[in-house]
C-alpha cells in the first residue's frame, strides 16, 4: 500500500491537539515530539500522547494521518 | 581538547560513513565537517530525531581532539570531559535506536493492505516503547524490537562476530553514564559495580567504535526482518 506524505503536516507542531483523519479511529491526543521525516518514504512522524500526562499512552503517527483540532 | 588541537585549527575530515553516522544521515541529521579555517560547517541538513545542531561527527571530533592519556576516576569524571563524552555517546545511541525502531515499525506498517490497518499496526508497534522511558541499554532495545518478532541480539551476534563483546561495552557505557548522571560513581566503585573502574578518553573511543559497529549491525538486522516478513527491503 502506498502512502504519500502530502498533508497539512507542515503546520503541525509540538503541543498541537490532534485527531486521526482515518475513520476507524476516534482518539484525541497531543503532539509531544516531532521525530522528523523518519517515515520510510520521508513522511513526518510525530509522537502522540493520548490521555494523562503521566498515565497516557504514547505512540507514533504519520503526519498525513493527523488533523489539528481545537484544544 | 588539548591546546592547539581544536577543530577550528586543524584539518580534519570525518570519512567514516557506517553505523551511527550512516543511520543519522538517513534520518537527515546535520553532519559537520571540520575545516582548517572556519571550524565546523553543515554539510547537509534535515530534521532528524535529534536535529539539535549536533551530530555523531561532532562526538568524533570531541573524542579525537581531546588530550590522550587523561585518566579520571571517581567524582572528577562527573565534571570532566570523559563524563560529557560518555553522556553524549549514550544520548546519540539512544536517538539512533529510537529512530531505527520508528522506521522499522513504519516499514512494517506500510505492508498493510489498508490505511486504517496500517495506522492501527503502526500505533501498536510504537505504543509506550521502552526506549521512550529508559536508556538504550540492550534489554530495552530487545524489548522494543521483540514487537517485530525479532530476537534482536541473537541476530546481531550472528550478523558480526564480536558483537557480544560490543554489547558489553554498551552496558558499560550506560552504567557509567548513569553513575555520572546520578552522582553515584564512588558508591558504585565501592560495590565494584563499574567496569572498567576508571575511564579515559581511550575508553570513550572504544565505546564510540563499538556503538558504530553495533549500529551497523542493528540497521542490517532490522532491514533483514522487514524482508523476512515479505516486505521490500527498506534500506
Amino acid at each position: 500500500m502506498a502512502r504519500n506524505g502530502t498533508s497539512s503536516a507542515g503546520s503541525l507542531k509540538v503541543g498541537d491537539h490532534v485527531t486521526s483523519k482515518l475513520p476507524a479511529f476516534n482518539w484525541r491526543g497531543v503532539i509531544v515530539e516531532d521525530l522528523g521525516p523518519l517515515g520510510v518514504d520521508g513522511s513526518e512522524i510525530f509522537v502522540i500522547r493520548v490521555g494523562d500526562e503521566d498515565e497516557g499512552r504514547h505512540f507514533n503517527a504519520r503526519a498525513e494521518n493527523l488533523e489539528r483540532v481545537a484544544a | 581538547m588539548g591546546p592547539g588541537t581544536g577543530p577550528t585549527q586543524s584539518r580534519f575530515r570525518e570519512t567514516e560513513t557506517t553505523g551511527l553516522i550512516a543511520g543519522f544521515k538517513r534520518h537527515g541529521t546535520v553532519v559537520y565537517e571540520a575545516t582548517q579555517k572556519g571550524g565546523a560547517r553543515p554539510q547537509s541538513r534535515g530534521r532528524g530525531p535529534h536535529s539539535d545542531g549536533t551530530s555523531v561527527h561532532q562526538v568524533c571530533l570531541v573524542v579525537r581532539h581531546c588530550a590522550p592519556g587523561v585518566l579520571l576516576t571517581g567524582r572528577s569524571v562527573a565534571s570532566g570531559r570523559c563524563g560529557s563524552v560518555a553522556a553524549w555517546l549514550r544520548s546519540r545511541f539512544q536517538g539512533f535506536a529510537r529512530a531505527l525502531h520508528a522506521q522499522t515499525a513504519d516499514a512494517i506498517a506500510l505492508g498493510a493492505h489498508d490505511a486504517n490497518y496500517a495506522e492501527l499496526l503502526y500505533g501498536n508497534l510504537t505504543n509506550n516503547t521502552t526506549l521512550e522511558r529508559h536508556n538504550a541499554q540492550p534489554n530495552s532495545i530487545a524489548d522494543d524490537f521483540e514487537r517485530f518478532g525479532l530476537d534482536i541480539w541473537a541476530e546481531v551476534d550472528r550478523e558480526r562476530s564480536g558483537n557480544d563483546e560490543r554489547r558489553k561495552k554498551l552496558w558499560a557505557l550506560i552504567t557509567w553514564r548513569n553513575a555520572i548522571a546520578h552522582d553515584d560513581i564512588d558508591a558504585k566503585l565501592k560495590r565494584s559495580a563499574l567496569e572498567p573502574s576508571t575511564i579515559s578518553l581511550a575508553t570513550c573511543r572504544g565505546w564510540r567504535s563499538a556503538l558504530n559497529i553495533l549500529a551497523t549491525s542493528l540497521d542490517m538486522v532490522a532491514a533483514d526482518r522487514c524482508q523476512a516478513l515479505g516486505l521490500p527491503r527498506p534500506w
